[in-house]
């Protein structure tokens, strides 16, 4: 039998994150040199920054061999593992706290610098040395974080121990498994831009064609961002059983403040592009945005203020302090520096032009952002300027962010309707009418049917302030689901408007070249020649569900029951019988109605309450909200259980049983059209993927190639489709009734780590997509 | 003085530089960390991953240091990467990259025709400026490079070598053809 060899991996561990701080500051300094006087040895800071890279790769898989080999004289290990852990959690356990999130964060910074500096190859020759340069001081800076507060290879002072402390079992879901990764990457993504940037501010190159390059890293980042909040929120609505998803925790905030700016930049950037104007701005959203993703891991790591993630804080807030300083004095320096360089040359002609629509929908973006940042960081400031514990809950954001969330939304379908530099009243009129019309017949059937689908346009809502501002919040926010729903007609109205308009230039252009376009061919054909504009209406068309979707919380129901087996609950449409429960693993001889697997389990024990569901009458299916007692750690935790629907989601939370009576609390909660939001990020992330998708012909791509990007880019989008159906395979499995003691009833995590290795896969196969189609670009030049 | 790799003499990094050795060794890596996982479990697989990675750290390194000290030469590749595009050639680009937008807002009637007219006018002869700056600035690299072409051709030599291994070439492409 093959024994790993157990010499030294801590020691060398250690080196090797010492080595990666001398490679990156060896390649800083030829980078540097390359970018000065000495071209020639661009070479070999090009095959540096690849060095850095491969080192940290080395370092993450030292890491994991650690954690799969048990080596717990490494006190990381040790904290975040234990020898009941499987393969999947205990490589989870990588970026389970906080030293090794850290060099997980590290490797997908590499990871980008690999793709980046590949693709740079024979490309912006000028910014080159300098964005390998500004990429190793950000590597460097998180090695230097890694080497002196946050070594994941320290050692233990006690030795050894027989076994390790584990993972939080909150923490042990199948959501955290791919929740970071992909909000790192997109946090991790904004490197790349902000290197660009000060490349360009470096080299005064500052025209437009290095923004061109920028865009596409943002919208890489942008969709990251998306995919990792969406995650993030799938987590707390299934795993911390509030009820809800989106707590307005510091930690939520943070992870969400870049993605405001990132959406700003990329429409701002259109402007440039075409109107060669707001440079300043853009640079000033793009550093902005980078400063936004180390803020947020500094709220997330320094412990400053309460959080629900409480499980990835430390004392390392100094030397992102020190960072943060540095990027600002950085920024400000060269912006000042360059300001003759960056000043427009022409400007805003007209405030009926796009131009100034996307300027007012900047504005309103970055004010939610700053509204969002304020807000989070007001205990603070309160604290340090006036001596008093505030603490802003989730209530006072809601209110406040219904009318700013109200703002975006309507700039997001006037935006379209404009033309550059200004738009003749005919052309308005002509642009207007038909979004106009959906608006109105929107409110109006939203009024008039509402109430009886369950919907109401109009809702009670409580004064939250005293005096003429908690007035005016009461009403809008009152009114706010009839606003929602109007203008989710109206912007879905400019977007297939849009589209129509497109369509119809193309049938007319094909009929004056004597030629003949159908219907689908047009539409076709419109996308795959402007998918950056037709993917941005797709994501539009995403965020018109999402906002569907958020003003479904206007109409939730939530209350709190005690029921004995066989009684019957009311909530809303739904009418609840209490089957009974059950505790596994169970003594009984014939299992007790446990599975198999909630049987061999002995890491935890579960209390399982069945409970069936009828809406009018009608069954629907059964749910099984249980409670996870964990052995180890002693810790107990609560596991939803979700019956989804396309209108709601029923949700319940088990309280406590009674062991002898089987006597059960229950929160239960109905929760109308969360599907939305789900579905609606999905939708965005396609229309993100659309908008990065290479220009290509098969004449000059060849087929295999083709293939290759296709079937990257087909992985990618069953991914999203997989992760969106996935929840409900795992959490709200509606069965046919079976007698009590046959049921066999769903574990929703084993459920969920089956389906893992197919997650994984794809995602590997959307990886590689886009990398394929970031190849196939720099190949041909497009 | 740099100078750059003939491609009839290939050395051991040109070698490993090339695409599909690369993939090769990758593919090995990964056949490797599989049969290792396979036979001794999933934590020596990431060792052999590691044990690539080290080696992957210490060669490229190596090419570094190499390049760092002007013993490696430049590959054509690299040479040709040493070109930059000027900032006229930049600006011409989004010119016409702003004219193509201005032609699909006129085809979705986004745009008056007036206002049309007045923007593509202002594109098009700012594109016409540009073309005309990249034309001043290529005429002397032109000029150059035709010189070049013509002393060369003009070389008995190499005119000789060249028409040897034209004929060479040709002889090997259809050896059954003939002459």
């Amino acid at each position: 039998m093959w024994s790993p060899p157990q010499v030294g991996l801590p020691e060398l561990g250690t080196s090797v994150i010492y080595g990666i701080l001398l490679c990156a500051a060896y390649t800083f300094a030829v980078a540097v040199a390359a970018g000065r006087s000495k071209p020639r040895l661009l070479q070999a800071a090009r095959t540096g920054a690849y060095a850095t890279s491969a080192m940290v790769g080395f370092a993450v898989m030292l890491l994991a061999y650690a954690f799969l080999t048990h080596d717990f004289r490494i006190r990381y290990v040790l904290r975040y593992s234990d020898r009941s852990m499987s393969t999947p959690y205990l490589i989870t356990a990588l970026w389970g706290g906080q030293d090794g999130s850290l060099l997980w964060w590290t490797a997908l910074l590499s990871g980008y610098i690999t793709l980046t500096v590949r693709w740079l190859k024979g490309r912006y020759r000028d910014l080159q040395p300098y964005v390998i340069a500004t990429l190793m001081v950000i590597v460097s800076f998180f090695t230097i974080v890694l080497i002196f507060s946050a070594n994941p290879f320290a050692t233990t002072i006690a030795g050894s121990p027989p076994d390790g402390e584990g993972l939080n079992p909150l923490l042990q879901s199948y959501w955290m498994i791919i929740h970071p990764p992909a909000l790192y990457m997109g946090f991790v993504g904004c490197s790349v831009p902000f290197s660009f940037a000060i490349a360009a501010l470096i080299t005064g190159r500052l025209d437009n064609e290095w923004i061109i390059a920028v865009r596409k890293w943002m919208l890489f980042a942008f969709l990251f961002l998306s995919i990792g909040n969406w995650l993030g929120m799938m987590w707390a609505y299934e795993e911390l059983g509030w009820g809800g998803y989106w707590a307005w925790d510091p930690v939520e905030n943070a992870a969400c403040l870049p993605w405001f700016t990132a959406a700003a930049y990329v429409h701002s950037t259109m402007i440039q592009e075409r109107r060669n104007m707001l440079k300043v701005w853009n640079i000033f959203l793009i550093c902005l945005t980078f400063f936004m993703t180390i803020f947020g891991t500094f709220l997330t790591r320094s412990g400053l203020i309460t959080s629900v993630h409480s499980f990835a804080q430390s004392s390392i807030g100094n030397y992102f302090i020190v960072f943060m300083g540095l990027i600002v004095a950085t920024c400000v320096g060269l912006i000042v520096w360059r300001l003759p360089l960056l000043r427009a040359k022409t400007e805003i002609e007209a405030v009926t032009s796009r131009e100034a629509m996307f300027v007012i929908n900047n504005w309103a973006l970055l004010g939610a952002m700053s509204f969002i940042a304020i807000a989070t960081l007001f205990p603070k400031i309160s604290e340090y300027l006036w001596q008093e514990n505030a603490t802003v809950g989730p209530p006072f954001f809601n209110r406040w962010l219904a009318p700013i969330g109200l703002v975006i939304f309507a700039l997001m379908g006037l935006a379209p309707l404009f033309g550059w530099r200004k738009t003749s009243p005919e052309l308005l009129k002509k642009s207007f009418v038909w979004p106009l019309v959906a608006l109105f017949t929107g409110g109006a059937l939203h009024l008039a049917f509402g109430r009886a689908l369950g919907f109401p346009a109009l809702v009670e809502n409580d004064v939250f302030y005293p005096g003429a501002v908690g007035v005016i919040l009461q009403k809008v926010g009152s009114v706010s689901p009839l606003l929602t729903i109007a203008l989710a007609a109206f912007n879905l109205a400019v977007v297939i408007q849009e589209f129509a308009r497109g369509i119809a230039a193309r049938q007319s252009a094909a009929e004056k070249r004597g030629e003949e376009e159908s219907l689908s061919v047009a539409l076709f054909r419109l996308i795959t020649k402007n998918r950056r504009r037709y993917g941005g209406y797709i994501v539009h068309t995403g965020i018109v569900c999402m906002f569907i979707g958020f003003a479904g919380a206007a109409w939730n129901k939530d209350k709190e029951t005690s029921l004995s087996v066989g009684q019957s609950f009311e909530i809303g449409a739904y009418t609840v019988t209490y089957k009974g429960a059950r505790m596994c693993p169970s003594m009984h001889p014939d299992g007790g109605g446990c599975s198999l697997e909630e049987q061999s389990d002995v890491s935890k024990r579960r209390v399982i309450a069945n409970l069936d569901l009828a809406k009018n009458g009608k069954y629907m299916g059964s749910v099984s909200p249980a409670q996870f007692i964990y052995t180890r750690q002693q810790q107990t935790t609560t596991e939803v259980s979700i019956l989804r629907t396309f209108w709601d989601d029923f949700y319940s939370v088990v309280g406590r049983v009674d062991p002898s009576t089987k006597q059960a609390t229950f929160q239960l909660h109905v929760k109308p059209l969360v599907s939305w939001i789900w579905a609606g990020v999905g939708v965005l992330i396609m229309g993100t993927l659309l908008s990065l998708w290479p220009q290509f012909s098969y004449g000059r791509v060849g087929v295999w190639s083709l293939v290759r990007t296709a079937s990257g880019a087909a992985a990618g989008i069953v991914f999203s489709i997989w992760l969106a159906m996935s929840p409900s395979l795992a959490y709200a499995k509606t069965r046919p009734r079976l007698p009590e003691s046959t049921a066999a009833l769903v574990a929703p995590r084993a459920l969920a780590s089956e389906h893992l290795g197919i997650s994984l896969a794809l995602g590997l196969g959307l990886v590689v997509g886009v990398g394929q189609s970031l190849r196939r670009r720099r190949d041909f030049g497009e | 003085m740099t100078s750059v790799n003939e491609p009839s003499s290939p050395n051991f990094e040109a070698f490993l530089a090339t695409l599909w050795v690369r993939r090769g060794l990758g593919v090995l890596v990964v056949a490797l960390a599989v049969a290792a996982g396979w036979s001794g479990g999933v934590a020596a697989g990431f060792l052999v991953l590691a044990g690539a990675f080290l080696l992957l750290t210490l060669g490229l390194l190596w090419w570094s240091l190499q390049s760092l000290s002007g013993k490696s030469k430049l590959s054509l590749d690299e040479a040709l990467s040493l070109a930059r595009p000027s900032a006229e050639e930049e600006q011409k680009q989004s010119v016409l990259r702003a004219l193509k937008d201005l032609e699909f807002e006129r085809g979705v009637g986004k745009i008056s025709a007036e206002d049309y007219q007045e923007l593509s006018l202002h594109y098009r002869s700012e594109a016409k400026r540009l073309m005309a700056l990249l034309d001043e600035s290529h005429a002397r690299s032109k000029s150059e490079v035709e010189a070049l072409s013509a002393s060369l051709l003009a070389t008995p030599t190499a005119n000789t070598a060249s028409r040897t291994k034209a004929d060479g070439k040709a002889a090997s492409a259809s050896p059954e053809e003939p002459s």
